[in-house]
């Protein structure tokens, strides 16, 4: 029976050739590696052994201390980061999400694991997911920016095609608001153009879609864009709160971003 | 990755187990892991569980193996343990915690729960004097905190 310390020299042995075959491309050999690394890691770290009748019974291994349970946390959560990483690299974003939420579950202030959980949430499409991520991190740790590029890019893209497939609808809401403008963000106002169109339409044909003041857009558009528009909705900004209270370390974690540890 | 592939497990001592994949997709670790990288090639190694513990948590898959509502069995924390379940938990308590960790572990969130319930039925109903007795706690509170009325305190 190895010792507790034994047994973690073993799994980040695991760790570190996983480290090796991603740097030299091989994902499948770095992801079986990682998977032994957790196989050696979890369960010596177990929060049971802190009650009293279970210091009793292990026998074998003994407890593991303080230090080694913060080791093994670190080390866990550095492990499936880097899964995520592999999985990312794989096209594989679910995953990559899952094993991010279980390294930041060991380690809140894993900066890479929140990180790469944007990044997959931003490719999965989840555009406000990935900016409470990005945003909690801040835009100190290398690489949120260019995130946060990506994302706005892709928001707009979004916003775009929405606004093309949706925008014979949204012009036609919007012809009432262009001919009254003094009442274009009254509520009764966007009730009545969607419901009288066609009286609204036959009254002004002439005016066309091009027309209508970019002042008028939010009140419809923003309604059907909301899931994909800039401003996140409330239950999102809570859980940033959250995390970015939780969140302490940046400064010296940044460093180890830039470096890599993958 | 067909239903028919088995997966060979090493425990702490190196024992090895041979077990079909659907008795090891019970365990949410060695099912992420199997998915991710389907046949491993080698041995799975099992660090942290030893033979006899293993023995028993395959047992438990193995009867459990077509159960429909394997996932969701003991999430009712009132409802009675079945049979089955009762007999298997009929262990000494250093088996029956060390079935904890590798539930815990393997992830393995029906057993987990069959045990704590089976932990938890040991102190319901209980004086604390029998509870400490049961898992051989030492009493340390003094004997002015012994006599003060604890219920009344709520």
């Amino acid at each position: 029976m190895s010792s507790i310390q034994e047994k973690m020299t073993n799994a980040l042995t695991c760790k570190d050739q996983g480290n090796e075959a991603f740097k030299n491309g091989d994902i499948k050999k770095a992801l079986t590696q990682y998977h032994l690394a957790v196989l050696g890691l979890s369960g010596l770290d177990n929060q049971m052994s802190g009650m009293p009748m279970m210091s009793a019974m292990q026998p074998q291994t003994g407890m593991a201390t303080d230090d080694q349970k913060n080791v093994i946390k670190t080390n866990l959560a550095v492990v499936y980061s880097n899964m995520a990483a592999c999985h990312l690299k794989n096209g594989n974003y679910k995953r990559a999400i899952e094993v991010c939420d279980t390294a930041l579950k060991h380690d809140p202030t894993n900066v890479k694991a929140k990180f790469r959980r944007a990044q997959a949430k931003l490719a999965e499409g989840n555009l406000a997911g990935a900016e409470a991520d990005l945003n909690a991190l801040g835009e100190k740790v290398p690489g949120v920016k260019a995130e946060l590029e990506k994302l706005k890019k892709k928001s707009k893209d979004a916003d775009d095609k929405q606004r093309k497939t949706m925008g014979g609808f949204l012009s036609r809401g919007r012809i009432i608001s262009s001919t009254d403008p003094d009442h274009e963000d009254s509520v009764e106002n966007v009730t009545s153009a969607s419901a009288t169109t066609t009286t609204t339409s036959s009254t002004s044909p002439s005016t066309p879609a091009v027309k209508t003041t970019p002042k008028s857009k939010p009140t419809l558009a923003s309604k059907i864009n909301s899931a994909n528009s800039n401003k996140k909705p409330p239950k999102i900004i809570q859980e940033e709160e959250y995390q970015t209270s939780s969140w302490s370390g940046t400064a010296p974690k940044i460093q180890e971003l830039a470096d890599g540890e993958e | 990755m067909s239903a028919h592939s088995q997966i060979l497990l090493t425990s702490s001592e190196g024992t090895e187990f041979i077990i079909d994949r659907d008795i090891a997709d019970k365990s949410m670790l060695l099912k992420c892991m199997l998915e991710d990288i389907g046949e491993i090639g080698q041995a799975v190694p099992l660090p942290n569980v030893s033979g006899p513990i293993l023995t028993k948590v395959i047992e438990y898959c193995t009867h459990h193996r077509d159960d429909p509502n394997f996932l969701s069995a003991n999430d009712d924390v009132a409802a009675d343990i079945d049979e089955w379940d009762l007999e298997y938990c009929k262990v000494d308590q250093g088996t029956l915690y060390e079935l904890i960790l590798a539930a815990n572990y393997l992830d393995i969130k029906p057993l987990m729960d069959l045990t704590c319930k089976t932990v938890a039925n040991m102190i319901k109903a209980k004086s604390p004097e029998e509870i400490r007795k049961t898992f051989n706690i030492t009493n340390d509170f003094t004997p002015d905190e012994e006599d003060q009325d604890w219920v009344d305190e709520h």
